[in-house]
């Protein structure tokens, strides 16, 4: 009888890990793969193979366990078999967004060139990249929850902050000092955060999707660069945000990523908007948690102040209202004026509701436009949503002074 | 009228698409059926050389036949050899010179035109092209629509407000909700409030009012654990919410004030996660209200002190209501199960007790949900015990030894004073009382080693109706 060796742990490891790409045992295509996982080392690649993404070696490992789905081998490369795991392309989709909410991020390869003319594999290339903190695809985002990306930078006294609703375009920078940033981050809600690769290790952060950056990334004179290039702006003191330096470095890294993400210029980011701390009525974290305004203290989403209240007609006005709920302004004049409008609407808010049942998410479909992502029947519901907005218009009062 | 402006039709944008995207489109560019007809040329050609070329085969076909006069002419396709003209050898002499020949079959010859060739190229590359050039056009389309970013956006933006406030109005109707009022002093006035969320859930919902300011700065709510301090306190934090969030709120009437900060510490679980306990949480939510809140604030304080042993918790909920009321000086909701903090209503005049109130109803208890001014008469604790179900031979004793605590400490200092005498009658009233009852004794006389699970059940049973 003859006793297997026991494989250790740490073997296994060394045997799983990815090769150099520079190997020329491996074939044609595993070289081409390894040369592009190798820019793309932090997240999982999904390598187009004819009707499936593939995942090879670690990637192909761990997708098996987030998604269960099945880890077999290919054949072998560079004398070793390799590790792959698959998702057919037509359900993509719900893969993504299984992996999206645990946090993880995918670089998605895509074949570019003619399989019938190409010799050897066929050219691929990452076309975009899909993160907790970029997704604007309508089946991988809830309807109801906006999608925030921010960046932070620390430096001695404060916390810069920026973050982007990829989806609106809505971009806004802050400057808070660091006692109040758990507080902060529960207002904003973002799905990720960027921040540098320095950057110590903070009990606030747990929880949240942490993307880690080199630091130049965050620097003020990088990011005032991509800053004003993004507006098209000489000058930033037409935003009312020159000061904020370690708000604008985050800024930067922010675009940057956002950029990135895409494969795509984000056309539809025009201005930046900075937020006072003082403009809103405060709730530190624990109030927010207490007073179960969008979660309950289980951290449910019903029963709550938003799920009570929300009788939006769409994931615009839903959105708008979780947003709200954790704005509350302190400017009265914009309240009254609020208040106004409601009451005006009191005969008129079943016909406007109706009409409203009707639209598209025309925010959604504007930031796919912009980025180059929108899909043709986010056109033809886009056209339909405008050719109701004279009946929209004529179905509104007219005596009140909307905010 | 901001939003009806902002409703206003993008014109050139709508007509675009119009014109561009046909009625249904297909769900991917790379099907095709997505570019409308009519809107680019070429596009309509490639898609009519795809649908009418059976008719242009056959007008061929008829043609060629009368030009040769060859009757059995016909003009087919196969995959190998594309288009072509067929002619039987029996009219090979007929043939026109401008015929190529393309295939030999045994008795026929297959032939290609010029002009066939020339509908060949086009028609075998038209669904390509086709695909390719609306692609290309989907693009175009898409940068086309770029153009019209800024208008989208602020249509966006005015169909989220209107719909919120149309769900603001709906639930204003549906719901009874009232327009608050903003005033300049410093207040919070609430007649007949409600909690949104438990009204939604329980039917009747007791309504009630809220009075805060300067000359009223602290409430000090007492009253039976589950009589409704905690709903009743946060009502008013919601209702403060609302109020700034655009929205009308649950009660007849509401005036407020300028409000710059709602803090609440609630009684929460532990931090698990984070590795805190109970009291260190409520400790450093405590220390965050006192170090940050201001006369504009509305402050929930529910319980402090819980956390930790009864004198220790009791002395730390009275410093911090006093800190609040002095130093701070917010607008607070200070809910405990410490009677003794009732007493400071007698020292500051800007506290204020008010009180939930049950009444018993044979051995039950009753709990009213409404709050009424003045400090409760007592605390319920042992009703609501027995509401739980906890043993009646317990409660007897329970109530036993509440009479002897009451009494203790009534002899001994002649009233509740917590810091003169409280750790004394700590010292001294820790024991237990140790007159015989019966459940004692048959504890006693119980071994439970001995007991067979059935025995055991048996025993529970008895003990249960002692």
């Amino acid at each position: 009888m003859v006793l297997q060796q026991p494989v250790t742990s740490e073997n296994q490891h060394e045997k799983n890990k990815m090769p150099e790409p520079s190997h020329a045992e491996h074939t044609p295509m595993m070289q081409q793969y390894l040369r592009i996982k190798a820019q793309h080392a932090d997240v999982l690649l999904f390598y187009r193979m004819g009707d499936f993404y593939e995942l090879f070696y670690e990637d192909a490992e761990r997708a098996s366990r987030l998604l269960d789905i099945t880890l077999t081998r290919r054949g072998a490369s560079a004398g070793a078999p390799i590790k792959m795991a698959g998702v057919p392309y037509h359900a993509v989709d719900q893969y993504l967004a299984k992996l999206v909410r645990l946090g993880e991020s995918v670089a998605i390869c895509e074949q570019i060139g003619d399989p019938a003319t190409s010799k050897g594999p066929v050219d691929r290339q990452v076309t975009r990249i899909v993160t907790p903190g970029t997704l604007t695809d309508s089946t991988l985002l809830d309807e109801k929850t906006d999608n925030i990306l921010l960046a932070l930078s620390r430096t001695k006294g404060a916390v810069g902050l920026a973050w982007l609703n990829l989806a609106s375009g809505d971009l806004r920078v802050t400057e808070i000092a660091p006692q109040i940033l758990a507080s902060e981050l529960r207002r904003i809600g973002p799905a990720e955060i960027l921040l540098a690769q320095n950057t110590g290790e903070d009990a606030v952060l747990s929880g949240y999707a942490l993307t880690r950056l080199p630091e130049w990334h965050f620097e003020f004179d990088t990011g005032r660069k991509v800053l004003l290039k993004q507006l098209g702006a000489a000058s930033l003191a037409g935003y009312g945000c020159e000061e904020l330096e370690p708000a604008i470095g985050a800024c930067g890294a922010l675009l940057e990523y956002a950029r990135k993400t895409q494969g795509q210029a984000l056309a539809h980011v025009a201005a930046v908007i900075p937020e006072r701390v003082s403009e809103f009525v405060r709730m530190d974290a624990a109030t927010r948690r207490n007073l179960e305004i969008t979660e309950t203290l289980r951290g449910e989403p019903s029963p709550t102040l938003f799920s009570l209240l929300d009788e939006c007609a769409t994931g615009m006005g839903s959105r708008l209202l979780r947003h709200g709920l954790h704005h509350p302004l302190r400017d009265r004049d914009t309240l009254a004026a609020r208040h106004e409008a409601v009451a005006a609407l009191v005969e008129a808010h079943n016909g406007v509701h109706k009409l409203l049942r009707r639209f598209a998410d025309v925010e959604r479909i504007t930031g796919r436009i912009a980025l180059r992502n929108a899909r043709p029947r986010d056109l033809s519901s886009l056209r339909d949503s405008l050719g109701l907005l004279p009946e929209l218009a004529r179905a509104v009062p007219g005596n009140a002074r909307y905010w | 009228m901001k939003i009806l402006d902002d409703l206003d039709v993008p014109t050139e944008c709508l007509a675009l698409l119009r014109r561009a995207v046909q009625e249904e489109p297909a769900a991917m560019v790379r099907e095709g059926g997505v570019i409308a007809d009519g809107y680019n040329k070429e596009l309509d050609e490639l898609r009519r050389l795809q649908t009418h070329s059976g008719e242009f085969l056959s007008e061929l076909e008829l043609r060629e036949r009368s030009r040769t006069g060859i009757p059995n002419l016909r003009v087919a396709y196969n995959n190998v050899h594309g288009f072509y003209i067929e002619i039987t050898n029996a009219h090979a002499g007929k043939v026109p010179a401008d015929y190529r020949r393309r295939q030999t079959l045994k008795n026929a010859e297959r032939y290609i035109t010029p002009e066939l060739k020339e509908f060949e190229d086009k028609a075998l590359s038209a669904r390509d092209r086709a695909l390719a050039l609306e692609k290309a056009l989907y693009e175009e389309l898409l940068g086309l629509l770029s153009a019209h970013l800024p208008a989208l956006q602020r249509i966006a933006r005015a169909l989220a407000q209107l719909d919120l406030l149309a769900c603001f109005s709906a639930t204003a109707s549906s719901r009874n909700y009232c327009r608050p009022e903003f005033t300049d002093e410093i207040l919070i006035e609430i007649d007949a409030g409600r909690h949104p969320v438990v009204e939604a859930q329980i039917d009747p919902f007791i309504a009630n009012g809220a009075q805060l300011s300067p000359t009223r700065q602290l409430l000090l709510i007492t009253g039976p654990n589950m009589g409704g301090k905690s709903t009743y306190m946060r009502q008013t934090a919601l209702i403060v919410l609302l109020a700034h969030v655009g929205s009308f709120v649950p009660a007849k009437a509401a005036r407020i004030g300028p409000i710059d900060q709602i803090f609440t510490r609630v009684g929460a679980a532990d931090d698990l996660a984070g590795g805190r306990s109970t009291f260190m949480v409520e400790m450093t939510e405590s220390a965050n209200i006192l170090h940050n809140a201001t006369e504009k604030s509305l402050v929930l304080m529910d319980e402090v002190g819980r956390g930790t042993s009864t004198f220790d918790g009791l002395a730390l909920a009275w410093a911090i209501a006093r800190e609040l009321i002095e130093r701070n000086k917010s607008l607070t909701l200070f809910a405990t199960h410490y009677f003794e903090m009732t007493r400071l209503a007698l020292e500051y005049k800007e506290a204020v007790n008010v009180h939930l109130d049950a009444v018993e109803h044979k051995d039950t208890i009753v709990f009213m949900h409404a709050v009424e001014e003045g400090p409760a008469s007592q605390s319920y604790g042992l009703q609501v015990a027995q509401l739980a179900g906890v043993p009646k031979g317990v409660i007897r004793n329970a109530r036993r030894y509440l009479q002897m605590l009451e009494d203790a400490s009534l002899t001994q200092s002649g009233q509740h004073d917590l810091f003169a005498s409280g750790p004394a009658q700590a010292g001294t009233q820790a024991e237990p009382p140790k007159e015989p009852d019966a459940l004692r004794e048959a504890l006693e006389a119980t071994h439970p080693d001995e007991l067979t699970p059935r025995e055991a059940l048996e025993l529970l049973y008895k003990l249960k109706r002692l």
